[in-house]
Formats: C-alpha cells, sequence, structure tokens
C-alpha cells in the first residue's frame, strides 16, 4: 500500500473531523496529496465516528483492513473498534476517559473494563501510547483542546511525514482565534508525551 | 454560516483547495456561472446548499431553499426552460419526491442547461433506505455522471452543464457518500459571471405535455439520448487503463468503486474500464473491451447497473467473454463497497493473492456495546416525547414519526417510534391505522417535514374523519442536515408561512402550542388529545438547544446548570431509566449526578424527577 494511513475515531462532538481535516491539510501545505472521508448527518449525534486520513499517492480515502499506520482514539471504546485497521506495525494513540454509550447509561450493557480495552489494543498494535488527555487539557485551561493533545501524541511518534511546524501552523488556522494558544500548547504537551514514552522505553 | 464558503466564492484558478466532493460541485457551479440553485437538505447532499446559500448573493446568482425536492426541481426546470443556468441537488430518496416532475422534464427538456444532483447513500448512513438512483436515469431518459474522487466531482458537474447545454436536456449528477463527503485535493479554475435575469419564451409544443405533445417529446428525448451515445463513445470520462500487469481480465467500474480498484492496481493484472458517463454507456467501446479480454469482473455499488449492461452488450455483440459481477453473488448487492469488500471479490476470481484478505478473518471484535447516535443533552424533542409516552401509558397508542433528528426517539428508553417509511409518513401512515384499527395514534413529525410533505396527509386525515394526535415537534429550522430554514420562519424578504394558520386551514379545529420543554401541560394536553374523537394537532415547540445554546454564547451569557442534590436523590432511577438525558449519570450507588460537561441546562430532568432532586445550581443552599 502506497502513503501513510491514519483512523481517527471517537464520539460525535469530540472534534474527530476537525482534527482529520488538520492532518490532511497540513500533508496538502508541505506538498503531499492528502485525502480523508468524513460521515455527516446522524452520526454526529453523540455517536461513534470515525474519519480516515490518507497521506501520499492513493485513490480512495478508505483504508483497508490491517493496514493502517496509526490510529487515534478520543475515547477507549472506539479506539478499541477501530483495531481491525491495526496490524503489528501500527501505533495507536488513545486516550484515556471513557464516554459511556446510552445502553450502559440505561444499564442494558456494560462498559468493559478498562485493563481490558488496553489489552486489547496492546496484543493488536505495535506501539501504544495512552494519553490522559482530558487531565492535561483541564491543565491547560480548556478542555476542548484534549483533541490537540492526542494530535500532539500522534506527530510525537513520526509517523507522518509532515512536520510538527507545518501541523502547528494549520491547527492555529482552523481554531477559533481565542483558543490558538491553548490548542498550540496541547499540541506541544502531546508532543512530549510521546518523545518522554520513547525514552522511558529506551531506558527500561 | 459555512465556514468554507467564502474560500470557495475566492479561490482563484490554478490554486488547490482541499474541498469536500460537495464543495467541488458547489465550486464547480460557480466556474460554470450556474444563474439559480435550489434544493431541499437532505444528507449527503446537504453541503452543496450550505456553501451556495451563503454566497448566492455575493455570487450573483439565486439560490432557495425549497419546500420539498420536487418544488425546488419545478423551480429549477422553470429557470432552465428560460434560458438560464440551473442546478437543483438532492439526496437519494429526494428524487423520489421530485421525480414526477423529472420523468416528464427528460421529454421537454431545457433551452439554457439544468443539472441535477443526486447523493446517494450506501450503507444507509444517514437515511431510510439505499436505492441505486443510476437507475433513475435509465428509467426517465437523462445522461448521468458518476464522480469517482472530489476532483472528478468539480469536473463532471462542469462537464455536465456543458452536456446539458448541448443536448437541451437535464444532465444527472450521482455521487455517494464516499464521494460527497469525501475531502480531497481539488484543482479549480476561475468563475464565470452568471446571466441573471431571464425572459420565458412560449413554445407550448414543446413545454405543455398535452397527449399530443408529449407523444413528440417522448420521441425528442431518446433522439438527444442517441446523441449522447456518440459522446459517451468519445470521452475521456469512459476510458481504459492499464493494470500493473499484462494480463487477459478486464474490470469494469465506476464511482468510488473505480478508486478501491484502482487503489490494487500495481498487484492486478489485465485492463481497467472506468465509467464517469454512465447513462447512455459506450456500447462500441465496451464491446471492444470485451473482445479484447476472457473475462471480465464488474465492480459497482448497489444494483448491477453496469453488469446487466455489459451482459446485454455481450449477448447483442455476440462475445464470448465471461463475466462476474453481483448477479451470481461474487459482489454484494446490499451495503456500502470499501477496500475490504473489493479486495475479497478480487481474491475470489483469483485476481489478488489470498493473503490479501488473510486479515479479514481475524478482525472481528466482539462484545463492545454499540453506540448509536443519540438525541442531544437539552433536545425538546426529548421531552415531548417523553410527555408522550407517559400520556399514553397503559393504553394501546400506535406512534407514526418521521424523518429527522427525532427519528430517534424510537430507541430505549423511549421507544416512541413504530412506524417510519419516509418524508411525511406518519401522519398517512397513521391516518391508515385510524381506518382500519381502533387502536389510538399519535404521529409525531417535525416543522421542515410536515411543511415538506405533512400537509396533504394531514388534509387528507381530517377530510376522512381520522382519530389521531398528530405532534409536531417544532424546533424552528431544519436541524439533522445543518440548520436550514423553512418556510415556517421568516427571513429579510421572506415572510414565514404561519404553522398554526397552515395547520387550521388543513381543516384542524383542535390546534394547541406548547414549550415542548414543559412537559406537564404537554402530558396533559396529550392525554386530552388520545381520549377524543378527530384529528388534534399539539405543537411542542423549542428552538433547537444547539442553536439556543450558540444565541446565548453570542450573548455572553451561558445555560444554567442544573445538579442532583444527593440527600433528596432517592436512586430510583426513574430519570435515567424513562427520559435517559445523557448528562444524567447513575453512580456506583445507583444514585443519580449531572454531568456538568454534558449538561444543556433545558432544566427538564427537574420536573421529571419523581422526588424532586434536581434543581438549578444556583437554588442550591450554600
Amino acid at each position: 500500500m502506497k502513503g501513510v494511513s491514519v483512523l481517527i475515531g471517537g464520539v460525535g462532538g469530540q472534534g474527530v473531523i476537525l482534527t482529520a481535516r488538520i492532518l490532511a491539510e497540513s500533508s496538502l501545505a508541505h506538498g503531499l496529496k492528502a485525502q480523508m472521508s468524513e460521515i455527516h448527518g446522524m452520526s454526529q449525534r453523540y455517536g461513534s465516528v470515525v474519519s480516515s486520513v490518507r497521506i501520499g499517492d492513493a485513490e480512495s480515502p478508505l483504508v483497508k483492513k490491517g493496514e493502517a499506520n496509526a490510529i487515534v482514539g478520543f475515547e477507549p471504546l472506539e479506539t478499541v473498534r477501530l483495531l481491525p485497521w491495526a496490524y503489528n506495525k501500527t501505533v495507536v494513540v488513545t486516550a484515556l476517559t471513557p464516554i459511556r454509550p446510552l445502553s450502559v447509561l440505561l444499564g442494558q450493557e456494560a462498559y468493559p473494563p478498562l485493563e481490558d480495552l488496553h489489552r486489547q489494543i496492546k496484543e493488536r498494535a505495535g506501539r501504544v501510547i495512552v494519553v490522559d488527555a482530558d487531565r492535561i487539557a483541564r491543565s491547560i485551561g480548556h478542555e476542548v483542546v484534549a483533541n490537540s493533545v492526542l494530535l500532539g501524541a500522534l506527530m510525537g511518534t513520526k509517523v507522518l511525514p509532515v512536520p510538527l511546524e507545518v501541523v502547528r501552523k494549520t491547527l492555529a488556522a482552523h481554531v477559533p482565534p481565542r483558543f490558538v494558544a491553548a490548542n498550540l500548547e496541547a499540541l506541544d504537551i502531546g508532543y512530549s508525551v510521546t518523545i518522554q514514552d520513547e525514552y522511558s522505553i529506551a531506558f527500561a | 454560516m459555512y465556514p468554507e464558503a467564502a474560500r470557495l466564492l475566492e479561490a482563484r484558478s490554478g490554486q488547490t483547495l482541499l474541498l469536500l466532493g460537495n464543495e467541488a460541485i458547489a465550486r464547480a457551479s460557480l466556474e460554470a456561472g450556474v444563474d439559480f440553485a435550489a434544493t431541499y437538505p437532505g444528507t449527503p447532499s446537504s453541503e452543496i446548499g450550505l456553501v451556495l446559500a451563503d454566497i448566492a448573493e455575493a455570487a450573483g446568482l439565486k439560490f432557495q431553499y425549497a419546500v420539498n425536492e420536487k418544488v425546488a426541481m419545478e423551480v429549477a426546470a422553470a429557470a432552465a426552460i428560460s434560458g438560464l443556468k440551473s442546478l437543483v441537488f438532492m439526496k437519494h430518496v429526494g428524487l423520489n419526491v421530485a421525480s414526477d416532475a423529472v420523468m416528464t422534464l427528460a421529454y421537454t427538456g431545457v433551452r439554457g442547461a439544468m443539472v441535477i444532483v443526486t447523493a446517494d447513500d450506501p450503507g444507509c448512513h444517514s437515511s431510510q433506505n439505499e436505492q441505486d438512483n443510476r437507475i433513475f436515469a435509465r428509467f426517465a431518459n437523462l445522461p448521468m455522471l458518476e464522480p469517482s474522487t472530489p476532483q472528478e466531482a468539480l469536473d463532471l458537474t462542469k462537464f455536465a452543464f456543458e452536456f446539458s447545454a448541448f443536448l437541451e436536456l437535464p444532465v444527472i449528477v450521482r455521487t455517494t457518500t464516499r464521494v460527497s463527503h469525501a475531502r480531497g485535493p481539488v484543482a479549480v479554475s476561475g468563475v464565470t459571471k452568471p446571466r441573471g435575469k431571464a425572459h420565458f419564451e412560449r413554445d407550448p409544443k414543446r413545454f405543455v405535455v398535452l397527449p399530443a405533445h408529449a407523444r413528440e417529446g417522448h420521441k425528442r428525448v431518446l433522439q438527444k439520448m442517441r446523441l449522447a451515445e456518440g459522446i459517451s463513445e468519445s470521452t475521456p470520462h469512459n476510458r481504459i487503463e492499464d493494470l500493473g500487469r499484462a494480463g487477459d481480465t478486464g474490470i469494469v467500474a465506476s464511482g468510488p468503486a473505480y478508486s478501491y480498484v484502482k487503489d490494487f492496481a500495481s498487484s492486478l493484472s489485465g485492463k481497467l474500464m472506468k465509467l464517469g458517463l454512465t447513462n447512455p454507456l459506450p456500447k462500441v467501446k465496451i464491446a471492444d473491451f470485451l473482445r479484447s479480454v476472457k473475462r471480465v469482473v464488474v465492480i459497482e455499488e448497489l444494483e448491477p447497473y453496469l453488469e446487466e449492461a455489459v451482459r446485454a452488450i455481450a449477448n447483442e455483440y455476440r462475445i464470448d467473454v465471461e463475466i462476474y459481477g453481483k448477479i451470481q453473488g461474487l459482489v454484494p448487492r446490499t451495503g456500502e463497497l470499501d477496500p475490504d469488500v473489493v479486495a475479497e471479490a478480487l481474491v475470489k476470481v483469483g485476481l489478488m493473492p489470498a493473503d490479501a484478505v488473510h486479515r479479514l478473518r481475524e478482525v472481528k471484535i466482539p462484545g463492545l456495546p454499540a453506540r448509536p447516535p443519540i438525541l442531544c443533552p437539552g433536545c425538546g424533542h426529548r421531552s415531548a416525547a417523553y410527555a408522550a409516552k407517559q400520556a399514553s401509558r397503559r393504553q394501546d397508542v400506535v406512534f407514526p414519526v418521521d424523518i429527522g433528528c427525532y427519528s430517534l426517539i424510537e430507541f430505549a428508553p423511549l421507544n416512541a417510534g413504530d412506524l417510519l417509511l419516509c418524508m411525511g409518513s406518519s401522519i398517512g401512515l397513521g391516518a391508515g391505522i385510524s381506518a382500519v384499527s381502533n387502536q389510538k395514534v399519535l404521529a409525531f413529525i417535525g416543522d421542515s417535514t410536515f411543511y415538506h410533505a405533512g400537509v396533504p396527509a394531514l388534509i387528507h386525515a381530517v377530510h376522512q374523519g381520522a382519530n389521531m394526535t398528530v405532534c409536531i415537534l417544532d424546533n424552528s429550522t431544519t436541524a439533522m442536515t445543518g440548520h436550514q430554514p423553512h418556510p415556517g420562519m421568516a427571513e429579510e424578504g421572506k415572510p414565514a408561512v404561519d404553522m398554526e394558520d397552515l395547520v387550521r386551514g388543513c381543516g384542524v379545529k383542535s390546534v394547541e402550542v406548547f414549550d415542548a420543554y414543559d412537559v406537564k401541560r404537554l402530558t396533559k394536553a396529550f392525554r386530552r388529545a388520545l381520549g377524543a374523537e378527530g384529528v388534534h394537532v399539539i405543537i411542542a415547540r423549542h428552538k433547537c438547544r444547539l442553536l439556543e445554546l450558540r444565541d446565548l454564547k453570542a450573548a455572553g451569557e451561558t445555560a444554567p446548570l442544573y445538579v442532583v442534590i444527593p440527600e433528596k436523590c432517592t436512586k430510583c432511577g426513574f430519570c435515567i431509566d424513562a427520559f435517559a438525558c445523557p448528562a444524567l449519570i447513575r453512580a456506583s450507588d445507583n444514585s443519580v449526578v449531572i454531568d456538568a460537561a454534558l449538561c444543556n441546562g433545558c432544566g427538564v430532568c427537574a420536573d421529571v424527577c419523581p422526588p424532586k432532586a434536581i434543581v438549578p445550581l444556583k437554588e442550591v443552599p450554600a
């Protein structure tokens, strides 16, 4: 398969499509062909949302199962839902905070234990980065920048053929002016989380 | 405002933008110099209108949100018959509504140019069915183009305008969700200034379809389609490409299916026929292609539209070639195609090595709770449906529901949806149940849907003496498709068509209006209406909470926060089990807490809670 493929998944309203958009726009700005898929309409009302981004010379924005280079999950259950697209070299970046589906709130189904979800991710992926994006975002002062933390963590993996600086510029151009500083801070913290994770692996 | 609109208007020739297929169609229309555009919003076509609505004035074109797709088709047809360039666009099922006009518009044709965009939804991402509208083009005898990517959406839409002007016939552009909602690099050209006003020139023999004229019109459209065949044979949009290695297999594909095959091209052998102009099909080109290979695999989404044509051509020209597709079950006829489904088909016919799908077998991840879409916190549809369910407890009530966000009231715990077919069907289906059964009927319909197709059914129900309650869930917008206006809303220079007047004009004597958040009064009203004879209309009105929150934010205010007072919560769980706002969270000790990040401050849960344990935060004693 050509190019680099990224799947981003989460819950409607978390900013999945915006994050995919920033990746795709950054790639285009860096001179690479980029495409993405979006689904609008009903699925954005707190339902599962997934967007695929393909960077490089491909015809379709959709990714074949077992061939995603990276998976970013904004919610643990949604990360696991995307595992069919992972293979033994896939990098997975996942948020920590569960958002319970209605069936769980109603007590009809149970939310799987986080350890189980993490184990499933580790079994299938090449590298796993678990980021408490919500806590980091809160520490910055804006919960809405959690997705930029995860985007930063993805950038730290160096899976994408795009420099961080290009993503910074695109991000700044795509969020409301009053949130630019917080988003850039979130991106940098996310980036450093991955870099530190690398050190801890190297010295383990 | 649609964030991309200005960028789309201002882009200069030679620029490459990352565009949605729908944005590319809007840009193509500007480049073609479209004078008039109309639509009724429907996913996955909606963004074309969101763009055009915002830039129409600056671009010098006229844009109208029509009351339904049939009217959109008619106003756009009149513009094109008057010599202008017009665009009409809708979701696939919208073309069903407009079909009465389309079938005969093919006979009359147009004078300027007219492009009809139908956005199909294989996989039913946001639709009630996955009909294949390519069959409409064949049915109506209208030319059709099928783009595979956003760039092609632009190129083929522009081509469609030229093609339509040449043939004096409307041309269909058929997209699917994966084209309309794919985003890719699109190179744009310059825009053409619209002409603006037109003058209608009489020609009743052509434009008044009395039987004698209609018979001539039928011959005329068939002549035009023969002319179109020549274009289909010669256009580069229908072409043959080499695959990775030489071979004796041919693949025929169109739309996104072509892209999936193309991504495997380097590992495939033989030739690939890409069809972009799929009505009329290039018969000679296809026949030559069939002769040049030993077997053909047709990869297409939904119906075997191309495959049937390929089989007919092989038969007509007596070509000995094996044909594989949907008819013998190689490619599924239901659901969306994707790279995995296409790979599986190509493996089955031996075109790809078996290990190309080996991963597919191990990908099942069982036991994950599903996460379907739900009504937003603070949605007035939830409170109105809750009131209706409370009022109908221990009664045998049938709940027809309709198309919109509120279709979701079918899900637990509201379970307030028993019947749903199409736009406006709740009232017709309800009147039918009332005619044949002694059950009570409570039909839900949204405001935009009511104007779209509910009115004739309501007239029918009144005239036939139905016993039913109709609840119009009025959030004063067309919410699900992106908050478009509808005729009940006044805009600058556009008077509102008053809903209550309209309902009374349909002959309904009992019309009541309540705030959709007022569950107490609504419950009483539903109870009264269900116990009475005749047609009763209850309007549950509350502006879409997402728009209200936007207004609050603009005014520098925030929605009130609600909290559960722990000492008062009896852990009965009623608020979750019966109302289920997603901001209500059951704690491990079964008490309920409100998730402040999710709560939109509607306060309805305070009325729902039996022990009155929920109060606004500001009323909590310190």
